[in-house]
């Protein structure tokens, strides 16, 4: 069983889908629990990890976005923040902690084309080759939708769990280094923490 | 878009002078005042443009003056112009003396373009100085924009324009009865009715059903499994109920199918928070507004389609160029604002107050929401009785 935390509902309604479709399984148990912001899920987020871990899940990931922080920062705030503080078990529980370059909307540059299946007047010509090198991508996601004049208009919230179900999980892989630490953790049981 | 209001004596509004941003929330404990700002902003601009022309309009909805004077100001930008409307009412033994002006800020300046005291107006275009007598019960925007020809009324025009287009938005719609099934000649009528194109969620989804399909479209993908996952799909058929095709047999019917189930629904059997988001959208891509003035968006809502829709919101908004005033007890609605566009309604022995946090207290904010809580956390202590 599967346990999110997260920044926002919206990041845990994305991870959930990407779980799903990584493990080609609809069937698996996935709590998650998003915050109203990353300060919130830092300084609250251990609570729910013990809870988690109190009532039987036991494969944890957790989310924090990069934005324009240095990863290991990031990295460090949830190791000290939030597992330390829950005292989790860790050789019982495999935990994951997923830093999305800047953020997720980077995976949907990735293979952008999905976004035809969801805003079907939306129709993308330019590729992204190196997604995670965008400095902000869901400004860039506005943009285009805007300069394609896509009805109706592309907003992150409502639309990126649709557009995750459709786009290639092997191009994310291929060209989003952060995503593939969720990939291995789904596929393999690899976990990131704590570093070997 | 709405940069500042000024309003002495109206309501509870003795004294509020409020800033506006492109998005602006009134937060406030119930009955300080944030419904009064918002109606006496509409009920302002609507009669500036002719609505309730009546010598008691000048009092608005309260029905008559509480104190011997009352004033407003409404300043506002319209593309990269900026004008100011004020008006002064005092009453006396002698009767009611209004003071009526529109300015335009020109060269750093503020240039009167028409000017009114009692029943006589003075109008400045170009070198042209014209003076007119003017009824008592109608405003000097609404009398230039009846009478002058076109060639002169080029900065009345968009005043006019913008300020028609404030519109108030309580959402609940309690007055209007709505029906799924829509007669041609109840269609007609309400087209013919201009005032009520803003107001019938039925209405106007058959109007834009007819007009604009594209839009309609539009709206149905919004509300769809793609978008909010609210409604899978909207039909709307007509019906010939006798033997002629005159608009006395011909029939629209309006319904909505569910995406769990598949239901067929009509509008009066959707849940409260489901009208409340199709309001909400039609709102923002049907009616022809400027600034909404919206109640609460988050009554009836569950928070995570809250979220959902008001991100809607502001993405439309801003690509609309339409500017949002909203009240809101919500810290999840709050949450999703910045700081800069947070207003604190309060009532005190004086009255609506409406404050907004100063520089230095907005300086604390981004570091605090990065390392200790969220935006309603840290409000808390600022809205303090």
């Amino acid at each position: 069983m599967y346990a999110i935390l997260a920044e926002d509902n919206s990041d845990i309604e994305c991870l959930k889908v990407l779980i799903k479709r990584i493990a080609k399984d609809n069937s698996i148990k996935i709590k998650g629990r998003g915050f109203s912001g990353c300060a919130k899920m830092l300084r609250d987020g251990w609570k729910d990890l013990e809870k988690l871990q109190n009532t039987g899940y036991d494969k944890f990931i957790i989310c924090y976005d990069r934005d324009k922080d240095a990863y290991q920062k990031r990295y460090d705030a949830v190791v000290t923040k939030i597992i330390k503080r829950s005292g989790i078990n860790k050789s019982k529980n495999k935990i994951c902690i997923l830093i999305p370059t800047e953020e997720i909307e980077a995976w949907i540059l990735a293979d952008i084309k999905a976004v035809s299946t969801v805003i079907s007047s939306w129709k993308p010509t330019k590729e992204f080759p190196n997604p995670e090198s965008i400095i902000n991508p869901k400004e860039k996601l506005k943009k285009l939708s805007e300069t394609k004049k896509s009805k109706p208009l592309y907003d992150h919230v409502t639309h990126n769990q649709r557009i995750l179900e459709k786009v290639d999980l092997g191009i994310v892989k291929n060209k989003c280094p952060s995503f593939k630490v969720l990939a291995d953790f789904i596929e393999h049981g690899t976990p990131n923490y704590p570093k070997k | 878009m709405l940069k500042k209001v000024k309003i002495k004596n109206f309501l509870s509004c003795t004294d509020v002078e409020l800033g506006l941003d492109a998005v602006t929330a009134l937060i406030g404990r119930n009955a300080a005042g944030k419904t009064n700002i918002l109606r006496v902003i509409e009920e302002r601009a609507q009669f500036a443009v002719g609505a309730n022309k009546s010598i008691a309009g000048w009092e608005g909805i309260q029905g008559r003056l509480e104190k011997d004077s009352s004033e407003y100001s409404l300043e506002f930008s319209i593309e990269s112009e900026l004008f100011k409307y004020e008006v002064s009412i005092s009453r006396s033994n002698k009767g009611r003396i209004i003071i009526e002006n529109l300015w335009k800020y020109i060269d750093n300046n503020w240039k009167l373009i028409t000017e009114r005291e009692g029943k006589t107006a003075v109008f400045y275009h170009a070198d042209e100085i014209i003076e007119l007598n003017i009824s008592a019960s109608a405003s000097v925007i609404y009398t230039l924009h009846s009478l002058l020809p076109e060639e002169k009324l080029s900065d009345i025009s968009p005043v006019f324009n913008y300020l028609s287009k404030v519109t108030y938005y309580d959402l609940d719609n309690n007055l209007i009865k709505e029906f799924s099934s829509i007669s041609e000649n109840q269609y007609q009528q309400w087209l013919a009715d201009n005032k009520k194109i803003e107001r019938s969620v039925c209405m106007r989804l058959l109007h834009q059903w007819h007009s604009n399909k594209e839009q309609f479209e539009e709206i149905k993908a919004l509300l769809g499994e793609n978008g909010l996952n609210l409604i899978k799909d909207i039909v709307i058929k007509t019906v010939l109920w006798g033997e002629e095709e005159i608009d006395d047999n011909l029939f629209h019917r309006i319904s909505f199918t569910a995406v769990t189930r598949n239901n067929i629904l009509d509008y009066e059997d959707l849940s409260f928070g489901t009208r409340r988001v199709i309001a909400i959208i039609l709102a923002l891509l049907y009616d022809n507004n400027s600034t909404l003035l919206i109640e609460q968006p988050e009554d009836g809502i569950h928070v995570g389609l809250l979220r959902k829709v008001l991100s809607l919101c502001f993405t439309y908004a801003e690509h609309l160029n339409k500017q949002l005033v909203i009240t809101t007890h919500s810290a999840e609605v709050i949450d999703l604002l910045e700081a800069k566009m947070i207003r604190f309604v309060k009532m005190t022995e004086a009255g609506t107050k409406a404050s907004s946090l100063d520089d230095k207290t907005l300086s604390l904010v981004p570091r605090y929401i990065a390392n200790e809580g969220t935006l309603s956390e840290f409000l808390e202590t600022e809205d303090d009785e």
